[in-house]
């Protein structure tokens, strides 16, 4: 039997694995939108821990972590960077959040703004901004996923089958059972992928180099490749020149201020059981980000072995052709690598399609088609058409789409400001929220485009929130509050 | 909060450029490796200060003792 058959066939027993997980607790949920949409609000420790680990892990962290590592050095800290403080916002609004959604039924983000800032326009702006996100999000983790099945079977599958098995799986136990679903199989495909994970990054570096100091030094000393360079921070830039401390610092800001309000993560806030469960998940969260550091050493073992591979992001799988692993273990990463990919698409499709639905279609329905059963219908058709669309960006159309995704979270940074006015300051109100978020995503998306009309090198994320922050206050300020009612119920929530 | 802007500037400019070298080496990884190591682990024990300060309210009274 030939290799890749075994290492297909350990990879089709995940699949199967995954799919049974995923299908079994759907059974157990109620049939609303509260149970599809925010798991009747009962997720325990385990499960969000693991919800919210293994949905920021992606395709990017597997293949793209690696990546960085491999061909900008240092730079690749900054994933560990952002995510160290990116998350102790939420350590705040999460539980208030979730006693919100409890209190009023609130299942999204944009609901919760909506309701504080009384704004129905508010609420369409931020479904059509996370759908524009999450598409070319969810396309990346398609093309990773069909990627690695095509590189094992030595091109045997097609990009096109390898994508559409591996999301087809995903697809039903989403339409399935919604985002408990996505919590059993997270909870499974994060331990998997840790195991992984860990095992790469300890044995390559032992393997080549002998170790992880003397891989790091043989870097450090090596003339031709600049290692001492690589190795300082903030590493290089994309094309190889050192990267300022400007570039460095502010990427490393806007990442982790939009970190806490990208919608799939701000919204699992409302599946937890109790307070207690969120804070503790917040709590435990940096463990998760630890496992980047295996990830990052994968990519670091590769640069004095396996010189000039590219493009950088598709490391990982070469290492695996070279090297002479058994071929199970081959299967297992693989399979890990799959998990990755899977896990955060199945968080993010379930995302867009409630997220579509109840903030951006539902605001156009007559009332007789909002009812629950009619809304959860709903979701379910836009977890097919989302699909369908991220599958033809990712196997039929050439589009450059991850362009759109390098946007994505100046994007979504812009919604941060108007969380903490929610909570924080009495004052804010419906039109300066609006104005600000407006400004601020246009001047991101601007100077993502026009680079070059930059005053300093800072990443187009900080000129928004620049913007962002200047209208919000002062609109707010020059204009009536909301409700007395209202601000009280979200000061005090 | 001043411990969490503290830690915020570590990972950033003007704190971090201060630890940016490769030497000293720490458990075989460079400076700058572990210094992102140790501030994510600074991070950890801020919300673990957070959460055993915390009042928890809500939780039974065996969980108020800890």
């Amino acid at each position: 039997m030939e290799q890749w058959v075994i290492i297909l066939g350990i990879c089709g027993l995940y699949l199967a694995i995954t799919l049974a997980m995923g299908i079994i607790p759907g059974r157990n949920v109620s049939n609303s939108i509260s149970g599809y949409v925010a798991g009747d609000r009962s997720m325990n420790l385990l499960l969000l821990y693991f919800v919210m680990g293994a949905s920021i892990f992606s395709s990017f962290a597997f293949l793209g972590g690696p990546g960085w590592a491999y061909s900008r050095g240092a730079a690749a800290f900054y994933i560990i960077a952002y995510g160290a403080t990116g998350m102790i916002p939420l350590y705040f609004f999460g539980p208030k959040v979730r006693r919100l959604g409890e209190k009023h039924g609130f299942v999204t983000q944009a609901e919760l703004l909506e309701d504080r800032f009384n704004s129905q326009s508010l609420s369409v702006i931020l479904a059509v901004l996370s759908i524009v996100v999450f598409i070319p999000y969810l396309t990346l983790q398609m093309k990773g996923a069909g990627y690695i099945i095509t590189t094992i079977s030595e091109g045997a599958v097609p990009q096109w089958a390898g994508a559409g098995v591996a999301y087809l799986v995903v697809l039903v136990y989403v339409f399935y059972s919604g985002v408990m679903g996505v919590g059993w199989t997270n909870t499974f495909q994060g331990l998997f992928m840790m195991v992984i994970a860990w095992f790469l990054g300890l044995y390559l570096p032992e393997k080549l180099y002998g170790g992880v100091g003397e891989m790091f030094t043989q870097i450090a000393n090596s003339p031709n490749i600049n290692g001492s360079q690589m190795l300082t921070a903030p590493g290089l830039a994309a094309d190889g020149t050192p990267w300022s401390w400007w570039g460095f610092s502010s990427a490393v800001l806007v990442s982790a201020i939009g970190f806490s309000v990208w919608p799939h993560f701000f919204m699992r806030s409302f599946a937890a059981k109790s307070d207690k469960t969120m804070k503790l998940t917040i709590v435990l969260y940096p463990s998760f980000q630890l496992f980047l550091v295996p990830i990052l050493l994968i990519g670091f073992s590769a640069i004095l072995a396996y010189p000039g591979v590219q493009p950088a992001d598709t490391i990982l799988p070469f290492i695996l052709t070279q090297l002479e692993l058994p071929v199970v273990i081959i299967g297992f990463v693989c399979a890990g690598a799959l998990a990755a990919s899977m896990s955060s698409g199945d968080a993010i499709l379930h995302s867009a399609a409630s997220v579509g639905v109840r903030d951006g279609l539902a605001k156009f329905l007559p009332d007789r088609w909002n009812t629950d059963r009619k809304q959860r219908q709903l979701i379910r058709l836009f977890v097919i058409l989302i699909s369908l669309i991220a599958y033809y960006f990712a196997v039929v159309s050439n589009v450059p789409i991850v362009n759109l995704l390098l946007g994505s979270y100046g994007g979504v940074a812009q919604i941060f400001p108007l969380v903490v006015g929610m909570f924080y300051w009495r004052q804010a109100n419906g039109k300066g929220a609006l104005a600000g978020l407006c400004g601020g995503i246009v001047v991101t998306v601007l100077f993502l485009i026009y680079p070059e009309w930059r005053p300093v090198p800072l990443h187009e994320g900080i000129y928004g929130l620049i913007v962002n922050i200047i209208l919000f206050v002062s609109i707010s300020l020059a204009t009536q509050p909301e409700s007395e009612s209202q601000i009280n119920r979200y000061i005090n929530a | 909060m001043a411990i969490f802007i503290l830690l915020q500037l570590g990972l950033i400019w003007p704190v971090y450029p201060l630890f940016s070298g490769i030497e000293p080496m720490i458990l075989g990884l460079p400076l700058s490796f572990a210094w992102i190591i140790f501030m994510l682990i600074g991070c950890f024990l801020l919300l673990l200060w957070y959460f055993l300060s915390d009042p928890h309210i809500e939780s039974p009274p065996t969980e108020q003792s800890r």
